[in-house]
Parts: C-alpha cells; sequence; structure tokens
C-alpha cells in the first residue's frame, strides 16, 4: 500500500470506478460488508493497493477473488479499514486531556471510556499511561471497539514495532508524561510490548460504526482518525451516534485534522481549547 | 502547450492550456519552503483560483502540526493560509496548506484527508495528492514543482508527470534561480513550463484570470 506511481499506464480511471461499485456492492450482498460510505478517494486508493498486493491486474480480477475466497476478503475488508498507529500520535491532544480532562473526570465517581474504532491500540494504552499517571485507573472503566477482529487481536496484544520508540518517548514527553515510556513497555525481539496491567480494565470488543447502535452512555469518547475514512454523509450518522452515547457534558476527542465544521452537529459540542480536537457535549 | 525542456527556452512564455484551470498545487521540496515563501510573497490578494501548498519533509523530520509553518507562511501571503481538515471545501482564493502527517486527496468539491503509510518515504506524500488532482481535475489542474530533482522515487515526479499525461500543466522553477534550495533538474521533467521563480506566482495569477475572461 505504498506505491503511488506504478499503476498500469493504460488505466481509466472512469471504468475503476464502475469496478469498485461493483466490487463494492458484491461485498455487500454476499459477505455483508458494506463499505459503500467509506469516503471513496481513499478507498479507490485502498481498493487499488489491495488488485496489486494481490498480484492482480484489475478491480474485476479482485471482486472474483474476494467473492471465492474469504480470505482475500478478509485482506481487502481489512486494507480498507486500516487505520493508523503511534503511541500519543498528537501529543497536544494528549496533554489537553490531561490537563483539561482529567479534572473534570475526577468529578465523577465512575467513569466510563470508549475507544469507537481504537485499531492496533495505541490510544488505548496511551490513555491508560495518562490514567495512571494521575490515579485515576481503578475507577475508570475502557471499552475499545474496532471493526475488524484481526486489528481488535493485534489491539489486545499490545506489540509494536521497537525502532517506533524513540519518537513516541519524544511525543510522550511533550504530552506531559511524568516517568520515561520505557517504563510502560518492555522491548524483546518481538518488538515493543506494553505492559499488561495498563489493559486491567480494558474490554475490546468487536463493533462496526458504520451499521451497530450506541451500546452506553460514556463520559470520554475517543474516536481519532476513524471519520477521515468516512464519506460525509457516514461521519455525519456516526457522529449523531457518538453524540448519543455521550453522557451530558461529556468529551469527544477527534484527529488532529478533524472537525465538526459542514457535519450538522456543530452546535451539539463545544471546543474545549481551539487549538485541540477535543469537544465537550452542551446540547 | 508548447513543452520546453530545453534550457535555451528557459523563462519563455508558454501558452495557455486549452481548459481554465480549476486548482494549483503547489509542490515544493523539504530543501525550498524559502522559494514557496517567495512564490507566496508574489500572489496578489485578488488571485482567483484555490491552491494546495504541500512542502516536503525531511526524513528525519517528526513534526506533528504545520501550525508554525503556517503562521511562518501567511507572513508572506496576502491570501489566507489555512492548514487543511478532513471534508473541508476546496475554495478559490485560499492557500489550502498540506498538513503534517496526512495525506492529501481531492473530490470535486472538497478535500479528503488519509493515514495510509507514507510514500517515498513522505506523509503528505506530493504524488498522493497530484495524482488524485490529476484524476479528478485533468486538464483543468496546474502543477507548480519548487526545488525538486526528477530522479526516479524523488516525490512528486510521478505525480507530476500524471497531471501531464491528465492534461494538466506543469510548471517548474527554473534551476537557474534555484539557490541553495536545491535546483530542480529540469531536464527530467518533460513537456513542463520552465520560469525563473520570480516569474511563476504573476504567470499562476494570470492563468485564474484567464479563466474570468
Amino acid at each position: 500500500m505504498t506505491v503511488a506511481g506504478t499503476t498500469e499506464p493504460t488505466r481509466d480511471p472512469s471504468l475503476e470506478d464502475l469496478e469498485i461499485e461493483l466490487l463494492l456492492g458484491g461485498l455487500s450482498r454476499h459477505w455483508g460488508h458494506d463499505l459503500r460510505g467509506y469516503a471513496r478517494p481513499t478507498l479507490k486508493r485502498r481498493v487499488l493497493g489491495c488488485v496489486r498486493a494481490e498480484g492482480l491486474s484489475t478491480v474485476s480480477g479482485l471482486q472474483e477473488r474476494v467473492l471465492h475466497d474469504p480470505a482475500a476478503m478478509a485482506r481487502l475488508v481489512g486494507a480498507v479499514t486500516s487505520g493508523v498507529g503511534g503511541l500519543f500520535r498528537d501529543p497536544s491532544l494528549f496533554l489537553t486531556l490531561r490537563r483539561r480532562v482529567v479534572p473534570l473526570l475526577r468529578t465523577y465517581p465512575f467513569v466510563r471510556v470508549w475507544h469507537a474504532g481504537c485499531s492496533t491500540g495505541e490510544d488505548v494504552y496511551a490513555l491508560a499511561i495518562v490514567l495512571a499517571e494521575e490515579g485515576l485507573t481503578t475507577r475508570v472503566r475502557t471499552y475499545a471497539t474496532d471493526v475488524s477482529e484481526a486489528v481488535l487481536a493485534r489491539a489486545k496484544a499490545g506489540v509494536y514495532v521497537a525502532s517506533a520508540l524513540a519518537a513516541a518517548e519524544s511525543r510522550y514527553a511533550r504530552a506531559g508524561g511524568r516517568r520515561s515510556l520505557s517504563d510502560y513497555v518492555t522491548v524483546g525481539p518481538g518488538g515493543l510490548t506494553v505492559a499488561a496491567s495498563l489493559r486491567d480494565n480494558v474490554v475490546f470488543g468487536q463493533h462496526n460504526l458504520a451499521t451497530d447502535r450506541s451500546f452506553n452512555e460514556f463520559n470520554l469518547v475517543l474516536c481519532r482518525d476513524v471519520l477521515l475514512h468516512f464519506s460525509r454523509e457516514l461521519q455525519t450518522n456516526v457522529l449523531a451516534l457518538l453524540h448519543e452515547s455521550l453522557c451530558r457534558l461529556g468529551v469527544l476527542g477527534l484527529g488532529a485534522r478533524e472537525s465538526l465544521r459542514g457535519s450538522g452537529h456543530e452546535d451539539h459540542f463545544e471546543a474545549l481549547d481551539p487549538d485541540v480536537r477535543l469537544f465537550r457535549r452542551i446540547g | 502547450m508548447v513543452p520546453s525542456t530545453d534550457f535555451s527556452n528557459v523563462g519563455a512564455r508558454a501558452t495557455r492550456p486549452r481548459v481554465a484551470p480549476e486548482i494549483v498545487v503547489v509542490g515544493a521540496a523539504p530543501t525550498a519552503a524559502q522559494a514557496a515563501a517567495m512564490f507566496l510573497v508574489g500572489l496578489p490578494d485578488h488571485f482567483e483560483l484555490p491552491l494546495v501548498l504541500i512542502v516536503g519533509a525531511e526524513a528525519d523530520d517528526h513534526r506533528d502540526d504545520h501550525r508554525d509553518l503556517c503562521v511562518a507562511l501567511q507572513a508572506h501571503c496576502a491570501l489566507p493560509v489555512r492548514q487543511i481538515d478532513d471534508k473541508d471545501p476546496i475554495l478559490a482564493g485560499r492557500i489550502h496548506l498540506a498538513p503534517a502527517d496526512y495525506h492529501v486527496l481531492v473530490e470535486r468539491r472538497a478535500f479528503i484527508l488519509s493515514t495510509d503509510g507514507p510514500v517515498n518515504g513522505a506523509r503528505p506524500s506530493i504524488d498522493v495528492l497530484l495524482e488524485s488532482v490529476a484524476e479528478v481535475f485533468g486538464e483543468g489542474a496546474v502543477c507548480v514543482l519548487l526545488g525538486l530533482s526528477a530522479r526516479d522515487g524523488v516525490d512528486g515526479c510521478a505525480g507530476a508527470a500524471r497531471v501531464r499525461a491528465s492534461g494538466g500543466l506543469v510548471i517548474v522553477q527554473d534551476p537557474r534561480t534555484a539557490t541553495s534550495d536545491g535546483a530542480t533538474d529540469v531536464a527530467s521533467f518533460p513537456a513542463a513550463t520552465v520560469l525563473h521563480l520570480s516569474e511563476i506566482a504573476p504567470f499562476v495569477t494570470r492563468l485564474g484570470e484567464a479563466e474570468l475572461t
């Protein structure tokens, strides 16, 4: 999925668009995976990446394979829905969580947190570190969900590439970290493994934001770099779900370049800080 | 379109594209932030086209946010410079700055951000943006490359070729005006219009005005 300029010179973008429509229709009707609400430019790029990764030359060829081969179908769905990693990605958000949101959470006897679209789980562990350092661990229950079981298994394992540690350590420091990130991870031959204690109060479960309903009311919902995968229409629906899942004055965290502008939900939230994508439910 | 791969033609007036330009993408090498500032200061406040600016990052640069770059560039520019958020509308008369750590793709009216892995070691990648713009805007795409040397795998080269192949216009900085910023290797950009750095902003501005007439 890292190749940009190597597609066939003869490709016909509008024919590919038609093929992608057919692929998504087949995927939905045969396998029940509805990806039609995903933002089309990104989806198309990822589908074409799958065509190359499968050693095929056309989207129609990919369609044949995914309709007949469940493993190929799982690879396609995994590639199209995959998120982004990195412990303490967007450090300013975690700094604001610590300074502005932790004091709010302290006012509750019991706190529920939802990581909606947790991908490989880095945000789950980053927030767990903040909550541990702030002494809140025991009264917080965390629910981490993703559409993909395979991704959830990786989130549960909490094993990441060791070479990412230096950059993560720097982000952790900028996020107001009180110790050293290496206090929370062990580096071995298999990579970097987060401390098991960080998932003591975490429940991992499969949930599809595009089709499933709200399952509880939360004080804090992090849904970061997930909405950008969706079309504007699906974004609006998912934001309605997240809004419904927040208690009054509950806090929603989005990705660094995601906003509520144009979503129809602007009036339901107020920004906690103009520079950070944390919003409090006010309506 | 008269291609000018030959240095004797450097600075020559290029013919206008057949179709009115709809969007301008400026891709600057990591070392060409100064050239980007020089380009921006040359744009008048009545500039009429949407403009997307993408400044490459050095491999060891792990900036999480381009807020500082945005402020620095704004100081040189009469038009508002804004970092792109996902699904932002594509607006004329505005400098849309590609944010750190996201790829930028386009639909007809809006930007789509992506967290796909780095391309050519870069995120945002100039190639990813240009390929998307070429596909969506075709002949209406204008691409300006600052300080890029066109070797295989250099971010921006494959995308510029796609813009050209889709009928768009590619403008590259005359290497004789590229300072220590890094030189554009003109010979490797076939069918590109080659202009002195100081001429690029006026040229692109006239493209926008041509659209109005």
